[in-house]
């Protein structure tokens, strides 16, 4: 287990976790646990009891290959009322040779009770996107409307459903307006205008996509890819908690968490590696 | 080799044509001939873009199936209500193009604003962009044909009956999804490989 940075959030004293939750059953992790979970700290459950807790911020801390799990995130800092944390997980095995085509991207959005409508401005509750499980978009597709705007039919009306506005300090506010966040690899590069219309007209392919990316040859080693959208409430204090539910059939799990309400600058997200073995 | 300011030219020529006193005259009918192959070949390729190709998988065929669709629909429309001379002075086909040309600029530009998003989320991710170019072809067709010397009530209620047919075409078929699609064509054509 390898922490590969938190430290520009500030690690607040050791506050009991008194919230989660979007709402939904699930972050019953989050309730269950909340007495036991530090923030900054990233926890493995399989059960929703104590006994069932791993604290994955402890050195060579390795979960068992074909658990069942469920991650916890201890939130701390500064935090507003309720936000939204983008979760995005990338599977790999250690051997996994680059493969010719990326995986599709699993994208679920849970419950969100403090939704809102962006034309109104009135309080909505958004319900799970899909109801059961997660929708896949191409690899391409979901990067494409991420970095450009666009996807093909199918993919984008998927991304439209998944993205969502929520309620925050500065009113209504959709989480596409971070949508560099959701991008998997080279969050920096964006085309011009005159390149996207290239792309769009199919006339060029777009540099995220090129051999000589070294990133995108990264991207060719993920066996799976899920995206996540959650939430917290804060309820009186200064930690929050998220919890999202992990695969553990490979052998390694990169894993970010990005809280859209405190967006802090690229290469100082919450990253962490969590290792599966034994079994 | 025409450059740009030709073919803007060449397109605003046969876009915009006065309805001759007789169904046979001949300047109208050279105008006419010969532009429609490519146009409909133009409006075919811009429904890809504006559908924008999937990477892989079975949409690839789908949207090719939609587009070459449209681009026929509107062609015979264009032939119905053009080479005839039935009633109207505008070319369909070139309504559809600029329409589309406008739609994909639209959707380029929008789609990285908070606004437009959300207005494409609330309805359908094809919606405002459609809507938009609709009404900025309806204006441009409006201005030119003023700017000609042609424009009357009847023009301008032509005008509106063609960006109204040629919006409701393009609802339909940018809004087809891959999967939708493939059911129609399997429902045609039969099971196919799958």
């Amino acid at each position: 287990m390898a922490r590969h940075f938190a430290t520009t959030i500030a690690s607040i004293a050791t506050a009991a976790v008194l919230t989660s939750t979007s709402g939904h059953a699930q972050d019953s992790y989050c309730q269950g646990l909340r007495a036991r979970i530090l923030p900054n700290h990233l926890y493995a459950a399989s059960c929703p009891s104590a006994r069932c807790l791993v604290d994955l911020t402890r050195p060579g801390a390795t979960l068992r290959k074909g658990g069942s799990y469920r991650l916890l995130l201890g939130i701390g800092g500064d935090l507003p009322p309720q936000s939204v944390v983008l979760i995005k997980a990338k599977y790999m095995n250690k051997s996994a040779q680059p493969a010719a085509k990326p995986p599709s991207v699993g994208v679920r959005r849970e419950q969100i009770e403090f939704g809102c409508n962006p034309i109104t401005g009135s309080k909505r509750a958004e319900a799970a996107y899909p109801k059961q499980g997660e929708a896949s978009v191409s690899f391409e597709g979901y990067d494409n409307y991420h970095r450009l705007g666009f996807a093909s039919v199918d993919d984008r009306r998927k991304l439209n459903r998944f993205h969502f506005s929520y309620r925050s300090e500065r009113g209504c506010r959709s989480t596409y307006r971070n949508s560099n966040e959701f991008l998997l690899h080279l969050p920096g590069y964006q085309p011009g205008f005159v390149a996207r219309s290239g792309i769009r007209l199919g006339a060029t392919t777009s540099y995220a996509f090129a051999a000589e990316a070294s990133e995108y040859r990264n991207v060719l080693s993920y066996n799976e890819i899920a995206v996540r959208l959650t939430g917290y409430e804060r309820s009186n204090r200064v930690t929050a908690c998220v919890s999202v539910d992990v695969k553990s059939r490979y052998d390694m799990l990169d894993i970010d968490f990005v809280d859209l309400q405190r967006v802090l600058p690229m290469g100082t997200r919450q990253s962490w590696q969590v290792h599966f073995g034994g079994s | 080799m025409p450059n740009l300011g030709t073919i803007v030219a060449t397109v605003s020529k046969v876009w915009i044509v006065p309805i001759p006193a007789q169904r046979s005259d001949s300047v109208l009918a050279d105008t006419l001939r010969g532009y429609r192959t490519y146009a409909v070949i133009a409006v075919c390729f811009l429904v890809l873009a504006a559908r924008t190709i999937p990477g892989s998988g079975g949409g690839i065929a789908a949207a090719f199936v939609s587009s070459a669709a449209a681009a026929i629909i509107v062609g015979v429309l264009d032939f119905v209500f053009g080479a005839r001379r039935i009633f109207i002075q505008f070319s369909w086909l070139v309504t559809a193009f600029v329409q589309l040309a406008l739609f994909i600029a639209i959707d380029l530009v929008g789609s990285g604003l908070e606004f437009y998003w959300e207005l494409a989320r609330e309805t359908d991710w094809h919606i405002p962009g459609l809507v938009i170019a609709g009404l900025l072809t309806l204006a441009v067709l409006l201005i030119r044909s003023a700017m000609r010397g042609l424009l009357s009530l009847r023009a301008a209620g032509q005008a509106c009956v063609m960006v109204l047919g040629s919006t409701v075409l393009f609802a339909l078929v940018l809004g087809l999804d891959d999967r939708s699609l493939l059911e129609i064509l399997e429902r045609f054509f039969g099971g196919g490989e799958g």
